[in-house]
């Protein structure tokens, strides 16, 4: 038993992964910038980098392998200082490449680390073309092109204007070449906007330390329910606590109530098939079943809420026993309103156990009715009910949306529904984590069960 | 004569279906003595089974209907019972086993659970005491290591240990009759036989009846005291179990024995009753059976045509007896112990219409010195094709 | 033995009994399935209730409703943007303007004096052209994917079996508010994807779970079958067994879904309009009721009435016509009779 739940839990990983995958394919790359989302078009960059960095944003999605450069500066000795906005994984003597649209043509291309300073945001580089100290012979103006890595322009000492020629080529031996004057001291250069400048670590070392400072990682490693919902301002996971049991005051009684009900119209129905129980049950199922949700709760809502004023409107308060009266209309509504569907569902169940051969041979033993019915019908319906039961069950988390919008009430639907319409990234991330594990864990729990219901069925 | 253990007498059961009310059980009467095996005989859809149902009111009421007639045990008719009442005589005085043991017995629990629900049914014992009595039960019906299986499922279990299980629970609460509907069809031929000895040492050592239903002649010929041979939802001949072997008097028995291969026979196309069974929302008029019957038409040839009348069946006109397309013979004691319902079965116009009694058990025969050596019988005659 | 010496009967057809009885039609699944929801007067009426609902959505489509028109001379907007009174007039049978039986204030106005009514069949429109379009991207995705996932077995199922457990363990919203706004703003052949289109790809991409989870169960337990070993001992290929063969087995399940599921996206659209996914430009019965969440309070009733009824019914109808159809196509019933 226990290798097949080892077995299981691992397989349930590669879907975990694949649901943290697709979220934050669909919210980042096609729902665009979620800081900019959030903080809208007047955000200054300050902010946005802000509230990037609270969102932790300020890492590379999958593999940090890139990191933002912020700014440029000549730095003594020939060298480049290059002040990154990220952190990046870049250790002295590695190897990296300079890129993007707004770094002129000739600071472009590859780099090697001399220094690492102010807790890795500045970079003290050299060309990687150049030699370690100086005097050490540049290479012929050939060469360049040969180092340079396959995807960056080719940088010939040529084209360099002299400006900014680095003084570390300047060698006596690079002399040789049509060489300008000494450059004048460069100029630094400062990146503005988001996508201007990269380094993009090219040793092995650098990606491999790259994997574990991604948002990616973040999320899989549960690191980033610490960090703030940017509404509520505190770490995601303390939200979560505070709002969990609102939701749940609602759908765990309704849930129980419901499959109450459920099972014991279903069984009614199935054993009177044909006549006017069943008639009745199966009719008013699907009637119930027909009448759009959000219509119910409005009109409950007003009609006995508002009119009758049998129970409050909206609203919730917690402490001690008062959240009843908020519950009470939520869970009734939610009843009545559920047991339309699952009825008629296991109805067919029991329908198919009811005309089983077994059952002629407890009735043919002396075995009544009702027990026939309750013992013998219903442990053998419970197998696919187990089933359908356990797999709605996460639907509960999410299920209660409208009626926590409707309601007020301040569950993690209604906090899950925010965070989608303010475009709270992080939140959503972290929902979508929890409530894909969750699934999975009830899947896993659903097999379970089911093999301890059904005997024919062992865990392989 | 002794006093019948169960008595059926004028049964008749319908449906109601989408297409119109179909009668499975036309008429139906016999009887099953103390210690008896009588055997109920036919092709699928004669209403055998839906018989064998009726005397334990195991047809679901709708859409099932009892229209008439008495089912008589102990002097009580078990179709006037209170479903309260006939649950008392479930299990207790009246038993089944069914021909699908592996449907038969509920998937979910235990072999012991099943058993021993059927001894707290009617018996006010413990549940320790229940599963004594279960396990006594299989070790009866020849199961080995009975402690043990008690607690096994029945999908662990093969095909033959589920019926021995079966009968294992039909039997815990010594029922007085066994209702047996095609126990051994769903099992392998040497299972077959070991079934049916097991339910001729059972009924011997108890002193039980067996009402076996079943379409196997074969099976007939070695346990059966009487014999009942339905066609249609009616009961067309009874008798003997000797007497129907050695001179049936209903065409259809004939056919049915012609249609057994025999060894050492030499022919080139097995006999088969040609046709099928009648769908019973669409019976033919008068005899159900003279659409396909060999003696009508046979006797119409050599008949004056204003006897004689013209009957088509899928395609193929052909003269019939005109009383056999008019009239729906009853049953009849045409000879002595031996009822037949075909108008021309010998001394019919003659016969009474009663309810067959046959308190008849076949002689204990010893085991044969040797067995017929018809293979060597075989060989002697020479083969010409 | 008797007198009669047995005499061979001349080898006949085989015959069912006496009266005449013509060569019966072959009984296939379909044959007695139709018959049986025939004999069903209930779904009867239900699926014509549907059908009724359909024509009403055929209207919609003829432009007479949403449409520009010049008439006398003015460009005259669509029905359903026409101003006809008063904002948030109660239903009337007349126009109180005119006094002149006026369909459109039948159901009364909305707050912006347009006519409800026309709305209301417009909305129809919407629902089942989403519910439709929907049921075919469900169906086709759904289907094949099953279909390879249930008979090819090995690294096939094992990869569609993980994409839709993915698929399925994303939060339905979610997927929802990416289309949503992935597809905003663009274009395809020349109609914008917003609204209808993003939609109806949003629930197509969630549903397809459901059907080939389904579909995969069902060709598992086929496969297997002897008439495909038949089929395979014949030479018939692989796509040729699944296609002509195992489907046709299996496709009495799709229908009964589709006919269920058309249900079901209704009520999705109307969700979806809450959250604000629905459908924008047009009216829609789901934005109908959502609109309401204001107007009861006020005592408004009429639109969030009509729609939910419009839904109900609908709904109603089709859940037991599919019903029914399920019924019908139960495979154990068959061959009771």
């Amino acid at each position: 038993m226990w290798a097949y739940l080892v077995r299981r839990f691992l397989l349930t990983i590669p879907i975990v992964l694949g649901v943290v995958l697709i979220t934050m394919l669909l919210f980042s790359y096609v729902a665009g910038d979620p800081a900019r989302a959030f903080a809208g078009r007047f955000a200054s960059k300050a902010q946005l980098e802000a509230i990037r960095a609270k969102m932790g944003l300020d890492k590379p999605r999958w593999v940090k392998t890139a990191a933002r450069v912020a700014k440029l500066d000549p730095a003594p000795g020939g060298l480049l200082t290059v002040t990154t906005a990220w952190k990046h994984e870049l250790r002295e003597g590695e190897r990296f490449a300079l890129y993007g649209e707004a770094v002129p043509r000739e600071r472009r291309g590859e780099y090697v680390v001399e220094k690492v300073a102010d807790g890795g945001k500045r970079l003290t580089v050299r060309r990687a073309d150049a030699a370690a100290t100086p005097g050490k012979a540049a290479p012929p103006q050939s060469q360049p092109a040969a180092a340079a890595p396959a995807t960056m322009p080719a940088v010939t000492l040529a084209t360099m204007p002299a400006a900014t020629m680095p003084a570390a080529a300047t060698g006596p031996a690079t002399a040789a070449a049509a060489m300008p004057a000494p450059p004048a001291k460069p100029a630094g250069v400062e990146f503005a906007r988001e996508d201007d400048a990269y380094l993009a670590a090219s040793s092995v070392g650098a990606r491999a330390r790259g994997l574990f400072d991604s948002q990616f990682f973040d999320i899989v490693t549960f690191k980033i329910y610490d960090r703030p919902s940017m509404r509520y301002n505190e770490p995601i996971w303390e939200i979560i606590k505070r709002k969990a049991p609102a939701s749940m005051a609602i759908q765990i009684p309704a849930f129980i109530i419901v499959l109450g009900v459920q099972l014991t119209l279903a069984l009614v129905a199935a054993s009177r098939r044909g006549r006017w129980p069943d008639y009745v049950i199966t009719v008013a199922s699907v009637a119930i079943m027909s009448v759009p949700l959000l219509s119910a709760y409005l009109f409950a809502q007003w009609a006995l809420g508002m009119e009758a004023g049998l129970f409050p409107v909206a609203g919730w308060e917690s402490g001690g026993l008062t959240w009843v009266r908020y519950a009470a209309l939520p869970i009734l509504i939610s009843v009545v309103l559920g047991v339309g569907g699952g009825t008629r569902l296991y109805r067919t169940v029991v329908l198919d156990e009811i005309y089983a051969d077994y059952v002629r041979t407890a009735r043919a033993k002396g075995v009544a009715g009702r027990e026939v019915l309750f013992t013998h019908v219903l442990r053998n319906a419970l197998i696919p009910v187990i089933t359908n039961t356990v797999a709605a069950l996460p639907g509960l988390i999410l299920g209660a949306l409208i009626l926590e919008r409707i309601f007020q009430v301040p569950g993690l639907g209604s906090f899950m529904v925010d965070a989608l319409s303010n475009n709270d990234h992080t939140v959503v991330m972290g929902m979508t984590f929890i409530l894909s594990i969750v699934y999975c864990v009830l899947l896993l729990v659903s097999d379970v069960l089911y093999t301890l219901v059904n005997p024919q069925v062992s865990l392989k | 004569m002794a006093t019948p253990l169960l008595e059926v007498k004028n049964l008749n059961v319908a449906f109601d279906t989408e297409r119109g009310q179909i009668r499975p059980v036309r008429d139906v009467s016999f009887s099953v003595f103390p210690g008896q095996t009588v055997a109920i005989v036919g092709e699928s859809g004669c209403g055998k089974s839906v018989t064998a149902l009726s005397i334990l009111r195991l047809i679901p009421q709708p859409p099932g209907r009892v229209l008439g007639g008495e089912i008589v045990l102990d002097g009580r008719n078990l179709l006037a019972l209170s479903e309260r009442e006939m649950r008392g005589v479930r299990g207790k005085d009246i038993a089944m086993i069914f021909q699908e043991p592996m449907t038969s017995l509920n998937p979910v629990f235990t072999i012991g659970d099943q058993i021993a629900e059927a001894v707290t049914l009617h018996q006010r014992i413990s549940n320790r005491q229940a599963y004594a009595v279960a396990e006594q039960a299989l070790r009866d019906v020849g199961i080995a290591d009975p402690g043990r299986r008690l607690h096994e499922y029945p999908h662990q279990m093969s095909g033959g240990m589920r019926q021995r299980v079966m009968i294992a629970m039909a039997l815990s609460c010594q029922p007085r009759l066994l209702i047996a509907d095609e126990p051994t069809t769903a099992l392998d031929v040497t299972i077959q036989a070991q079934i049916l000895e097991l339910l001729r040492k059972l009924q011997r050592e108890r002193g039980m009846s067996i009402l076996l239903i079943t379409h196997d002649l074969g099976v007939v010929a070695e346990n059966a005291d009487v014999v009942n041979v339905m066609y249609a939802s009616r009961v067309v001949e009874a008798a003997t179990v000797e007497d129907l072997f050695d001179r049936p008097q209903h065409p259809y028995t004939e056919g049915l024995f012609r249609s057994v291969p025999k060894l050492g026979q030499k022919i080139d196309r097995l006999e088969t009753i040609p046709g099928t069974v009648p769908n019973p929302a669409r019976f033919p008029t008068g005899c159900k059976f003279h659409p396909r019957c060999p003696r009508t038409r046979q006797l119409a040839a050599a008949a004056p045509a204003e006897q004689t009348m013209e009957a088509a069946a899928a395609g193929e006109r052909f003269r019939v007896m005109r009383v056999c397309v008019e009239q729906e013979p009853d049953l009849r004691e045409v000879r002595g112990r031996h009822w037949a319902s075909c108008h021309f079965a010998e001394n019919y116009p003659q016969a009474k219409p009663t309810a067959p009694q046959l308190d008849h058990h076949r002689p204990e025969v010893a085991a044969p010195a040797a067995a017929p050596d018809l293979i060597a019988t075989a060989a002697k005659e020479e083969y010409k094709p | 033995m008797s007198a009669f010496s047995p005499q061979p009967v001349p080898a006949a057809a085989p015959s069912a009994g006496a009266p005449a009885d013509v060569a019966a039609k072959p009984r296939t699944l379909w044959r007695d399935a139709w018959g049986r929801l025939r004999r069903n007067r209930t779904a009867l009426a239900c699926g014509a209730v549907a059908l009724l609902y359909v024509l009403v959505a055929l209207v919609g489509f003829t432009g007479v409703l949403d449409r520009e028109r010049v008439i006398d001379g003015l460009a005259t907007p669509g029905l359903i943007d026409q101003t006809l009174g008063k904002s948030y007039a109660a239903p009337a049978l007349r126009d109180p303007a005119t006094g002149a039986v006026s369909v459109g204030h039948w159901f009364g106005l909305d707050f912006m004096g347009r006519s409800v009514f026309w709305r209301l069949v417009f909305g129809t429109r919407v629902a089942l052209t989403v519910a439709f379009l929907a049921s075919v991207i469900e169906i086709v995705l759904g289907v094949t994917l099953g279909a390879l996932a249930g008979y090819f077995g090995g690294k096939v199922d094992a990869v569609i079996v993980w994409l839709f457990s993915t698929v399925n363990s994303v939060p339905w919203i979610l997927l929802m508010i990416s289309f949503a706004y992935v597809l905003k703003g663009q274009t395809a052949f020349g109609h914008e994807l917003a609204g209808v289109p993003s939609i109806v790809l949003a629930l197509g991409l969630t549903t397809w779970v459901g059907l080939c989870r389904l579909i995969r169960g069902e060709v598992l337990k086929h496969r297997d079958r002897d008439y495909v070993a038949a089929a395979r001992a014949v030479g018939a290929g692989e796509a040729r067994i699944v296609f002509r063969h195992i489907l046709p087995n299996v496709f009495h399940l799709v229908i009964i879904n589709f006919a269920l599921g058309i249900s079901a996206f209704v009520h999705a659209e109307v969700t979806l309009s809450f959250l604000g996914l629905g459908v924008t430009d047009v009216p829609s019965w789901g934005r109908m009721i959502d609109d309401a969440k204001l107007e009861l309070a006020r005592g408004v009733w009429w639109q969030i009435t009509v729609a939910s009824i419009a839904i109900f019914i609908f709904s109603l109808a089709v859940n037991i016509f599919g019903d029914a159809l399920r019924d019908a196509l139960d495979p154990r019933l068959r061959g009771v009779d």
